[in-house]
This record gives structure tokens, C-alpha cells and sequence, in this order.
């Protein structure tokens, strides 16, 4: 019976990533192969990171162990958010170059939506680097049996909890990086767009969504916080997806 | 549409306000004083958190005998767990299928419900798992699993119904083999609790720790013993004893044997006794203590005879008897090996032996008001009448002891209580008398089990009593011809304190000085468990396929006979290779002992030539047989039947790799799992399905435009 608990959660934290990452990304070879790539990227900018508080643990003293689960996190964090905006030019400059070589074999240029749907693939991929690095590896685990950590969450299974953190985590990295697309673009493009205050704050937008995400996934450490957490990166999935649909829709209309 | 972001509004700034703030307070309700134990950094750790292995714990391991199986045999694969006190409560043990945790003070009930006819509890346990307190605390008064009159087949009179071990359960010769049973170390045992706590706190329901337990024996199909020989899916418990004589014997005159029919004493002890868990064979009481005083007043007499510097009219043959809890195996093959009237233990053959004196169970000799300890010499029938000398050299040596011990001959009891005296009752001749701590019923109240350890020992009561004995062995050896010398007291207390340690405890362990100067041994606890013998050795004095303590043994009676002043000095004999090789003793009478001196480096050899007419003796039946077949494959087999044999033939089963295994781990009910694997499936398809609709309506709106 234990396939059948470890089946369970890995659909439950991949399946709706795995619905996403099939419909939009397989479906174009060349989104793919941005997708993979900035997996990879970004699960070399995690493990860069992990060694360095691994390297670090030495200095762990008794009563600073509670900051010292955090601050890992916190750097994740930090570091991805940083790293943010020269992923955008580098992408820039890739789907411009791209264009150009479109452009010169007479084939059409690039639709919006499709430059949206590149930028999906980077945020995808920095999606399931999270997934691998902090689910995947360890789901196999819950073909054993299963566990309840006993201080912070004895109301629900480890496994479960991860697994509903991972797919609201992946929604909002993926999102968050289209949003990127469209906040940064349009704090350098033209009078018809806001000021350069409003584009300012907008830039923040991805940012905040996915320290949203961490702050959430900060309740698991509180007693009983998990039931609350699970609850709210549901809720959180759910906005994601609405946003995303108020996008798509605006973009296809035309409208900024 | 420009202005529609110049700035966040005030009401999505006040939203956002309000938001941090009641998540701040949120988790200030939540946060709870939090655990140091963070979560898991790596599957690695992620596993260990889940399924917990029990490395430490002692399993029960299938035994076979001449009349059925014994011990424990089985699989049991994500059995939920249960506390035994409360499945006796519920329906008084009828229920689903369960291995129950057992706390040592229920453990007698348990396994007499395990065992009896019909017992409700039987059908449906899988298998258990016995949890320690801390220290010895929580034992129960009593838990023997020995018959009420153990070996009460071997007894030379016809009381079979006198109660020796009144507690005892009688468990150790049983039919039916038991489901798998483990006792868990004490520190595993704290663990463990919070498991079957969680399980009792939800009631026995999912999800709940069930354990894996894998006590797969490949003689399971088999009824006793002849079956499994024959199928080779065992193989005899062997075994060896060792027997040394005092004095030895003087290298030039051993060729010339000028002395060979002198009177030979034989003195015995039994060495390890039998134990449901197998790797807990100890048996404290029962036999360490009586063995540790011999061997101490082994090595008080052998010093006592060299200051006396004349040999005595009798010879004393020490004999540490082995695998004696398995039907007293060792001692009836003594007797039977005796019986060849050219066979000799330790230089003395049967015509030689006049008496023996067995020095049984001394370790729980209580002091009375007026502060001595009671020590009682069971007698065979006449023995005493006949052998006054040797009554009246026990009654001196208690007079010695300055009112420390008093001897007492025991009233009631209706001969010698169970021991290895019971083996020689064939010969009549042979008169003998077993020295114990008891008088009418056994002292030890877990004779034959795990609890008989080092918590029910009592270290004075063994130096009282070896001090006892080496008294009066000295002057039975120079039968009333006594020049009043006394017996070394401090070296006698250093080495019931120094053996003591050795065998009793895992810190210093076989690895304390007294057993690694004469032995080499890798071990920390000592095992005495007399292990398996899987085939006939040609030579059987040789030390390879002997366990370390039966080694230890005979290095130190070997080391010990010639009664040194310093033991240092065995240093400077003559070396040798030890066990064999190109050096050996030049002179007949000497013998080439581990010796581990002090001085390192490769040039001094591992081996002295001591003086010692020490020796291994074999410990099984001599039923049994060993032919090497054609194909160069050796068989054992058993030279009779059932019926016509009164050994016992223990046997071993074999078992596959990584077994006995027992884990324990936490489990969802059925209904969860799969509720779990439809609600992710269903999830992933609607998305799925979902996105597929979001992508064609993206599709058609781009048309659209």
C-alpha cells in the first residue's frame, strides 16, 4: 500500500504542474528548451546556496537554532529575487536575437502571447528546480510509511503538507516570472505606459508574490500552523490562476 | 487607461497594511515554544525520521530439540502494534491481527497465554516486542521459563513432582515454535514507547506505527531435531568445556607419569545456561556465579600449592562444564566420554575420581542476623557418612571464613537439586555434593531467562563463597594433613571482582585486562551462548573454532596452574607460537598459551610455554554422528531414535541473510491511501482538462483579434 500514499502525493504536488508544463511548454520545442535550461540554472543557484550555509553550520549555537531554519530559506529567497531581473534582459536578448533570425528566414515574428509563454518556461523551470530540490527527492521516502512531525504539525502528514506547498510554489514562480515579463517591459516602454513610479512599485509585484509564498510556507514551523498553510497556498493557487487569467486576457485584447 | 497605475490606490495600500498585520498576529498565536528538531535537511535523515530499526535488540531464534521446536520462527509484514495490557482488556485477546508490545513486568503472562492450548491471544498475535526500564526497573518478581524441576529427566531419584523452581513456566522445551519475539535494549526501549504511546492515544487506529518483523528460519517445516539434521536445515549446538588439574604437572616427570593413579577430586561449574533470546544467554546466577568461584579458587589453590611446595595426596580436576542449559549436554558427555576407562579429563580417568564437588548457584547468599552468609552442601545418598574428611575440611574452611559464611546441610529436599552432578548418577560409586546458596527452593527467580544478570548478582556473596571453597579444597587435596596455610584473600577478591566485570557487564567488558591478556576477543559483552558446531574438527584442542570466552577459559587455567606469585612472570617463560606454528613447548607437560605482554612490537611471540595439563572437551551428545559423503559434503546425524535417547540434541536452525530484522514504522489506513491516490489523480486530470480548454480559448481568442 505504500505506492499507492507515494502515487497519491506526488500527483497531488506535481500533477497540476505537470498540467501546466505539458499544455504550454512541450507543446513548443523551443519553450522547452528554455524551460530546461533555466532548471538547470536555477537548481545550480540552490545547491550554490545551499552549500554555503552547509559550510556554515558549524557556527549553529543551541539557542540560535530557530533563526538558523530560516535564514537558509530567507537567502533562497533573496537570491532569486536579485538574480530576477538579469534573468529578464538575458531572455530579452535571447528572444530578440531569436526574432532577428525569425525575422531574416522570412518566418513571422513573435506574438506577445508567445513571448509571454517563453517567459512561463523560465518560470516553470525555476518551478520544478523548487519541486526536485525540496519534493520529488523526498516523496519516494513516503513509499516507506509515513510521518507526522509531532511538535509543529501532528494534524497532518509531512508529506501532504510539502506536497500542496510545492504546487502552490511552483503556480507562483511560474506566474510570477510572466508577470515579469510584462512589469519590466513596461517600465521601459513608452509614454503610453505609467509613470516611472507606478513601473517602479509594479516591478515589485512578482517579488511579492513569491515572498507571499514564503511567508506562508514560515507558518509551518508554527504549532498547527500547517492546516492554516495548506489552507492558504490553496487559496493562493486559486489567485494565481484568476491573475493569470485577467492577464492572459488582457494581453490578448491589446490592452496593457 | 495611464492613470490606472499611477500609484498604489489608498484602499489596496490599506488592504495590504492589514494583511501583514494579521499575518504577523497570526503567527505570534501560533508560534508555540518550538522544537530544537528542525526539519529533515535530506531524505536520508527524512528516512530515519520514519522507519525505525531496532540494531540493539536481542531476538528469539528457532531451537530444535529430540521432541519438538523451541524458541520463535516467523514473518510479520505492517502489523499494527499494541500494547499487551490493552488487548487483554479488549475481548480478553481475540481480535485482528497484531504485535503486541509487552512490558517486562507482564512478560511470564504473556508468554504462558502465548503458549497454552486454545489461548484466544495465540491466533491473532503476530509477534511482540518486550520494552526494558531504565536500569532493571520494572521487572516482574519472577520470570522463569524453565521447567518447575529443571532436567527433572536426569534425576538420580524419583521425586519428579518436588518443585525446585516453583515460578518456573516451563516454556523451554515446548512443541509449536512462537511468533517473532524481540527484546529491545533499554535505550531503544525509550524510544520505542512514545510509538506505542501515539498508537494508544488514537485508539488503535490509523494512521498508527506497525512494525516489519522477519524471523524467517529455514527449519520451520521441521518438527525436532532428527527431521532437520536430516534435511540439513540446521545444525548442532556444540559447544566445549575446559578442564584443567592442579597440580600440574612438573615438565621432566609428565613423560615418566610417576603419579598416574592418584585420587583426582573433580570439581565442576556449569558455564552459560540457556535463554529464550539468544543473544542474551547469560544466566548470572545460575551459572556465572558458581563458575567465577571456581575459577577464583582455582587460582587461589594453584597459588597455595606452590608455597606449600609439596604435592598433595589428591589431585583436584577443575572442569568449567559447557552448553549445560541445553539439557545438560556438556556434563553428559563428560560422563559418557569417562566411561572409556582409557579416557582422561584433565589426567584423571573415572577409576581415578573418588568425589566431586560441583559448585553450583552462589551468587544470591543473603546474610542472616548475625551477618553471615547461609551457603547448603546438597549430598548424594551416603556420601556425607562415607566421605567425613571431606565434610569436616568444608566445616574448617567455613570456620576460616571468621564467621562470614555458615554451612548448612539442607532439610527436606529429596536428593541433589538440578545441576551437573545429575549426570554422573549412572555411576553409584561416584559420591558427590553440589555447594549453592540455596536450601530447599532455587534463590534465583529468573533461572533460565534474560533478567539473570548482573541486577541479580551479588559480588560479596560469590567471594564468600569462593573463598569457602578454596579453603576446603586445599585441605581435601591434602586430606587433613593441613599445615595451616591460608588462602591469598586479596588475590581471591580481585578475581571474583575482576571476572565479575568481564562477564557481567558491556563496559570493561572481554575487553577488561583479565581476558585480553590470555584470550584475544573482539567482543564488549560476553556472549556464552556455546554456538553452533558445523563440522567434526580432526584436532579438537585447537583454539579456532572455539568462542572467545571458552578460549578466555582455558587461557586462564592454562596461565594460572602453576600458582606464580606475579602473573607478570608468565612473560618470561619460554615463547611459543600460538595456537601453532614453528616454535613450540620443547617439554611434554607444557602447553603453548596466549600470552599478551606488555613490551609491543612483533618481536616478542604471541604465545608462553606454560605448565598446565589444560584441555578442550566437547560439549554434545555423543549421539551425534558427522560422515562426509561422497561429494565431500559432511551430514550430521543422530545415532538413535526418539524413543531410546534421553539427550536432549539441541539444534539450531539456519536463517537467511539480514535476519532477525524488526522495524517499525507509521502507516495510513487503507481508506486514506486510496482516498489520497483518487483526490491527486482527479486533481491532476481536471487540471489537465482544465488547461487544455484554457489553451484552445487562448487560441481562439488570438483568432479572434
Amino acid at each position: 500500500m505504500g505506492f499507492l500514499a507515494c502515487a497519491g502525493y506526488t500527483l497531488v504536488g506535481a500533477g497540476p504542474p505537470a498540467a501546466i508544463f505539458y499544455e504550454f511548454i512541450v507543446s513548443s520545442p523551443f519553450v522547452l528548451l528554455v524551460s530546461l535550461a533555466s532548471a538547470f540554472f536555477w537548481v545550480t543557484v540552490l545547491l550554490a546556496n545551499s552549500v554555503v550555509w552547509r559550510s556554515l553550520s558549524w557556527m549553529t549555537h543551541q539557542g540560535q537554532t530557530e533563526a538558523l531554519r530560516v535564514l537558509p530559506l530567507i537567502s533562497f529567497f533573496a537570491t532569486e529575487e536579485l538574480l530576477r531581473p538579469m534573468v529578464f534582459r538575458q531572455t530579452k536578448r535571447a528572444t530578440a536575437a531569436l526574432e532577428r533570425r525569425a525575422v531574416a528566414l522570412r518566418h513571422p515574428r513573435l506574438t506577445k502571447l508567445e513571448r509571454v509563454r517563453i517567459f512561463l518556461g523560465i518560470g516553470a523551470g525555476q518551478g520544478v528546480a523548487h519541486s526536485c530540490l525540496f519534493f520529488l527527492n523526498t516523496v519516494v521516502t513516503s513509499y516507506r510509511g509515513t510521518y507526522y512531525n509531532q511538535d509543529t504539525c501532528p494534524q497532518m502528514p509531512y508529506f501532504l503538507v510539502a506536497a500542496i506547498s510545492t504546487c502552490a510554489m511552483f503556480m507562483v514562480l511560474s506566474f510570477a516570472m510572466v508577470l515579469t515579463s510584462v512589469v519590466f517591459e513596461s517600465a521601459q516602454a513608452g509614454p503610453t505606459m505609467s509613470t516611472s513610479r507606478g513601473g517602479d512599485l509594479r516591478k515589485l509585484l512578482p517579488c511579492a508574490l513569491h515572498a507571499a509564498a514564503v511567508l506562508i510556507s514560515f507558518l509551518n514551523m508554527a504549532k498547527g500552523g500547517c492546516l492554516v498553510s495548506s489552507v492558504l497556498n490553496a487559496l493562493l493557487v486559486g489567485a494565481v490562476v484568476w491573475m493569470a487569467a485577467r492577464l492572459v486576457r488582457d494581453l490578448a485584447r491589446g490592452v496593457q | 487607461m495611464a492613470q490606472r497605475v499611477s500609484g498604489c490606490p489608498s484602499g489596496v495600500r490599506a488592504a495590504m497594511t492589514a494583511m501583514v498585520a494579521s499575518y504577523l498576529v497570526l503567527l505570534s498565536h501560533l508560534a508555540a515554544a518550538s522544537s530544537a528538531e528542525g526539519l529533515p535537511s535530506s531524505p536520508n535523515a527524512l528516512e530515519k525520521l520514519i522507519v525505525t530499526e531496532f540494531p540493539g535488540a536481542s531476538a528469539c531464534v528457532l531451537l530444535l530439540h529430540t521432541k519438538g521446536q523451541s524458541g520463535c520462527r516467523g514473518t510479520a509484514e505492517k502489523v499494527p502494534l499494541m500494547y499487551y495490557s490493552d488487548r487483554v482488556r479488549q475481548n480478553g485477546g481475540a481480535g485482528g491481527d497484531v504485535v503486541l508490545v509487552v512490558e517486562e513486568e507482564n512478560l511470564p503472562e504473556f508468554l504462558a497465554n502465548l503458549a497454552s492450548n486454545g489461548s484466544s491471544l495465540a491466533k491473532s498475535v503476530k509477534g511482540g516486542l518486550i520494552v526494558r526500564g531504565k536500569g532493571g526497573k520494572g521487572r516482574p518478581s519472577s520470570f522463569s521459563p524453565a521447567d518447575v524441576f529443571p532436567h527433572k529427566n536426569f534425576a538420580p531419584y524419583t521425586d519428579g513432582g518436588y518443585e525446585w523452581n516453583p515460578s518456573g513456566l516451563g516454556l523451554l522445551r515446548t512443541g509449536r515454535a512462537w511468533p517473532p519475539l524481540y527484546v529491545l535494549t533499554e535505550e531503544e526501549s525509550e524510544a520505542f514507547r512514545e510509538m506505542a504511546e501515539w498508537n494508544r492515544a488514537k485508539g488503535y487506529r490509523y494512521p498508527q506505527y506497525v512494525a516489519d518483523l522477519t524471523t524467517e528460519m529455514l527449519a520451520a517445516d521441521q518438527a525436532n531435531t532428527f527431521e532437520c539434521l536430516d534435511k540439513s536445515t540446521c545444525l548442532p549446538i556444540g559447544g566445549y568445556s575446559v578442564a584443567s588439574s592442579l597440580p600440574p604437572p612438573t615438565p621432566a616427570s609428565a613423560s615418566g607419569a610417576a603419579a598416574v593413579d592418584d585420587e583426582c577430586v573433580l570439581v565442576l561449574a556449569q558455564v552459560g545456561d540457556s535463554n529464550v533470546f539468544h543473544g542474551l544467554n547469560k544466566g548470572a546466577e545460575s551459572s556465572i556465579s558458581g563458575m567465577v568461584a571456581a575459577a577464583a579458587a582455582y587460582e587461589a589453590v594453584a597459588r597455595s600449592f606452590k608455597d606449600r611446595g609439596v604435592a598433595p595426596s589428591r589431585r583436584l580436576a577443575f572442569a568449567l562444564v559447557g552448553s549445560e542449559g541445553y539439557g545438560l549436554s556438556g556434563s553428559r558427555r563428560l560422563v559418557h566420554d569417562l566411561g572409556n576407562a582409557s579416557h582422561a579429563i584433565a589426567g584423571c580417568r573415572l577409576s581415578q575420581v573418588s568425589f566431586v564437588v560441583e559448585v553450583g548457584p552462589v551468587g544470591l547468599a543473603a546474610p542472616n542476623k548475625g551477618g553471615a552468609r547461609e551457603y547448603y552442601l546438597h549430598w548424594t545418598p551416603g556420601a556425607r557418612e562415607a566421605n567425613q574428611s571431606i565434610y569436616s575440611a568444608f566445616e574448617e574452611a567455613a570456620d576460616d571464613s571468621e564467621g562470614r559464611a555458615v554451612l548448612r546441610t539442607p532439610v527436606g529436599t529429596p536428593g541433589i537439586p538440578p545441576s551437573s552432578l545429575m549426570s554422573f548418577s549412572n555411576h553409584s560409586n561416584i559420591r558427590g555434593l553440589v555447594f549453592a546458596d540455596f536450601e530447599r527452593r532455587v534463590k534465583n527467580p529468573y533461572l533460565s531467562s534474560y533478567m539473570d544478570d548482573g541486577e541479580n548478582y551479588d559480588v560479596s556473596s560469590v567471594y564468600i563463597a569462593a573463598e569457602l571453597v578454596a579453603g576446603a579444597l586445599v585441605k581435601v587435596a591434602f586430606d587433613g594433613d593441613d599445615a595451616g596455610q591460608r588462602i591469598d584473600r586479596e588475590l581471591l577478591n580481585s578475581t571474583v571482582v575482576g571476572l565479575s566485570d568481564c562477564l557481567l557487564t558491556s563496559k570493561p567488558g572481554m575487553q577488561c585486562d583479565l581476558v585480553q591478556r590470555v584470550a584475544d576477543s573482539y567482543l564488549t559483552r560476553a556472549s556464552l551462548y556455546p554456538g553452533i558446531v558445523s563440522y567434526e574438527a580432526a584436532d579438537d584442542q585447537n583454539p579456532n573454532d572455539k568462542t572467545d570466552l571458552v578460549r578466555f577459559l582455558w587461557g586462564y587455567l592454562a596461565t594460572r596452574a602453576a600458582g606464580l606469585a606475579d602473573l607478570s612472570d608468565v612473560g618470561g617463560a619460554p615463547p611459543c607460537d600460538y595456537p601453532s606454528g614453528k616454535l613450540k613447548c620443547p617439554l611434554a607437560g607444557q602447553v603453548c598459551a596466549r600470552w599478551r605482554s606488555q613490551e609491543s612490537g612483533s618481536k616478542s611471540k604471541n604465545g608462553r610455554c606454560v605448565a598446565a595439563n589444560v584441555q578442550y572437551a566437547p560439549a554434545w551428545s555423543h549421539h551425534l554422528t558427522y560422515t562426509v559423503g561422497k561429494d565431500g559434503y559432511g551430514k550430521w546425524g543422530v545415532n538413535g531414535t526418539a524413543g531410546a535417547i534421553l539427550d536432549e540434541i539441541w539444534t539450531e536452525s539456519y536463517w537467511p541473510p539480514y535476519t532477525p530484522t524488526a522495524l517499525v514504522y507509521m502507516k495510513e489506513g487503507f481508506a486514506y491511501e486510496l482516498g489520497l491516490f483518487l483526490a491527486g489523480s482527479a486533481l491532476t486530470v481536471c487540471w489537465f482538462y482544465a488547461m487544455g480548454r484554457a489553451s484552445r480559448h487562448i487560441a481562439k481568442e488570438l483568432k479572434q483579434t
